[in-house]
């Protein structure tokens, strides 16, 4: 199980009345991450695509707005469907007969909580939950010094394969890497090389400096 | 049309080398051919990166289709854009329509390995090993090796000289395509298509060479070796097999790559050589941890050699018969001291061959699968709990490598005129 459905499943898991959850890219009508308690009576990929596609022709039907928040009630089990970002879709299973008022509470839990785990336009694996980097300003012909050592504790904090964030900087700056072990010696114009190369490895659009 | 590469390729037995077509070929998974290409676009840029991907592999695939038609009876140009994605679907890369005339035209590939395959293990359930999430920003197509190829196959099917056309992937499934798109024009440059086959190889090669537990690898690559013959890609031309996505490519293509990225280092960023080196040889570790531990936690490795026991020697062993298995060279183990070292030695890899026959000296100390591999099946042999069974994922990766105590050095190799080549791994 890749690391992504495993925490869905931490998110899901709790929740004793789901009994599974599909997030669907939207772009492709296709399953993106899967929890399931148990079985379902279909593959959550076939499901999915089922989904989607009921999603895509009710929302045509509707004027052509974006996939719907649907509810769909069976004796069986009570299905949600619930946009949750512009690309993601998220399908939430109840057992049959869970009161309504606790499946929207579990529906806005999930949906709100689900965060880095929908669909994403790129396929950066962002920093959950991680906080703009604190970094010094620094003087144009001066050294980058406090900024400098922040920003590369920011990247080793954040990097998807953290023990070769260093050597990816060094090898797409030029840098050396002992340059890099003393990033209070950066001048301006190596952070801002180190500083384009973190924005790089963590697939962020901005660095806010 | 299916292509069987067992039945058309030429196997190098003595030195566990498998050959399409007169080229080298070796299987990979998914994640190591992400990680080289991370590697290379980190080198020389990502625009620079995919440019110099698609001729390494325009010239690799060159070599192999010519040297494929050649060996096979007179053909037709369609009959010859028929070999070709046959070929390129029997080697897991993925389905290529090749709408192509002598000057080139549009091709349509689904499924391509490194733009499909950058989505593939998310989202599915019971997949315990499957490929770790693309950590590279996607800002552009992907399929290098798929474009180089299709102008290869463009210009075998037309006998025109290679570097005539080249192609250009223009729409990938990465972007969000329904299906990515390679554009054949008119090429730029001559290309010189250089590669081993295995006439050099055996004449390039030392005599071969064993090492400890001969008797215990040798059954084992042969259950491979008979169990990997038989699989080719599916309808889509994709290969799922141990638990993630599995593909052959012409050893010239990463060789070709490799080198042309290391000149670009040495001339433009020197002070980077480095981490550049330190990086192939996290290429190779990381290859051994997750395509070898994934192999080895695999239900079809259960079903041929059997649930892996923990047993440190076991690990190691089992390692160097899937090294064989995929034709990377006939590694072996020269001395092994659980805990405490490991000595690997080879007559050749596919790296090393190359390196001699065609890089020259200059790729000295810039080789990465061996000594990389030979780090982490130490990880494999020391740091994982193979029972119940384990999962080898990113964050185990990382944390084993956090807390390596392993360091490796490159002794021997026949790139640099030695008789083998030989790496020795130790505790810091």
């Amino acid at each position: 199980m890749t690391d992504l459905n495993l925490e869905l499943e931490a998110l899901v898991s709790p929740l004793q009345s789901v009994q599974a959850c599909l997030v669907i890219d939207t772009r492709v009508g296709e399953l993106h991450l899967a929890y399931v308690r148990g079985t379902m009576s279909l593959e959550p990929e076939e499901a999915a695509r089922r989904l989607a596609a009921a999603n895509r022709s009710q929302a045509d039907a509707f004027s052509g707005q974006d996939a719907l928040r649907c509810t769909i009630e069976r004796a069986s089990e009570i299905v949600v469907l619930e946009p949750a970002s512009p690309l993601g879709l998220v399908a939430l299973f109840f057992e049959g007969g869970t009161p309504l008022g606790l499946v929207r509470m579990h529906v806005a839990r999930v949906v709100s909580e689900l965060g880095d785990l929908l669909p994403r336009r790129d396929v950066v694996v962002p920093p959950s939950g991680a906080p703009e980097p604190a970094l010094t300003s620094r003087s144009a012909e001066g050294t980058a010094s406090r900024s400098g050592r922040k920003l590369l504790d920011y990247l080793g904090a954040h990097a998807p394969d953290t023990h070769a964030a260093l050597l990816r900087v060094s090898l797409q700056t030029g840098l050396p890497l002992s340059r890099l072990e003393s990033p209070d010696e950066l001048t301006s114009q190596e952070f801002e090389q180190v500083a384009q190369s973190v924005q790089r490895i963590l697939g962020l659009e901005t660095l806010t400096l | 049309m299916k292509f069987d590469i067992a039945s058309t390729g030429e196997h190098l037995a003595e030195h566990s080398m498998d050959f399409l077509g007169g080229s080298q070929i070796v299987a990979h998974r998914y994640h190591f051919n992400r990680l080289w290409d991370q590697t290379m676009d980190d080198a020389l840029g990502v625009e620079r990166g995919i440019e110099v991907r698609t001729r390494a592999a325009h010239k690799a695939a060159y070599k192999l289709l010519s040297g494929l038609v050649d060996r096979l009876p007179p053909s037709t140009p369609a009959e010859r854009l028929g070999i070709a994605s046959s070929v390129f679907a029997a080697m897991g890369q993925g389905k290529l329509e090749l709408a192509v005339g002598r000057s080139g035209g549009l091709v349509r590939g689904d499924f391509l390995h490194y733009g499909w395959g950058r989505g593939w293990g998310r989202g599915r359930r019971g997949d315990s090993i499957g490929e770790p999430r693309s950590t590279t920003r996607c800002s552009g197509p992907t399929d290098a090796f798929g474009a180089g190829f299709a102008a290869a196959a463009t210009e075998v099917a037309y006998d025109l000289d290679p570097g005539m056309l080249r192609g250009d992937e223009h729409r990938c499934v990465a972007e969000g395509g329904e299906a990515c798109g390679i554009r054949v024009g008119r090429g730029v440059e001559s290309l010189l298509p250089q590669g081993v086959g295995p006439d050099t190889a055996a004449d390039g090669l030392p005599p071969a060479f064993g090492g400890l537990h001969e008797g215990r690898i040798a059954p084992i690559v042969a259950v491979l070796r008979d169990f990997l013959g038989g699989v080719r890609g599916d309808d889509r031309g994709v290969i799922e097999a141990f638990g993630g996505l599995v593909t052959r490519h012409p050893a010239d293509y990463y060789n070709h790559v490799a080198t042309d990225a290391l000149h670009a280092v040495e001339r433009d960023k020197p002070r980077a050589l480095e981490a550049f080196s330190a990086l192939l040889i996290e290429a190779g570790r990381s290859c051994a941890f997750h395509t070898f531990g994934g192999v080895l936690a695999s239900a079809e490795w259960k079903t041929m050699v059997g649930a892996p026991s923990g047993d440190p020697w076991e690990t190691v062993l089992g390692c160097l018969a899937l090294a064989r298995a995929f034709g990377f060279g006939k590694w072996s183990v020269q001395a092994y001291e659980p805990e405490r070292t490991l000595v690997l030695t080879s007559p050749g890899t596919y790296e090393t061959l190359f390196g001699k026959l065609i890089g020259a000296d200059s790729r000295r100390g810039r080789l990465g699968i061996l000594p990389g591999a030979g780090v982490g099946i130490m990880l494999l042999a020391h740091g994982v709990q193979w029972r119940p069974r384990p999962e080898l994922d990113g964050s185990l990766y990382s944390t084993l490598v956090r807390s390596s105590p392993w360091v490796v050095e490159e002794t021997r190799s026949i790139a640099w005129g030695d008789s083998m080549d030989r790496v020795v791994v130790t505790r810091r």
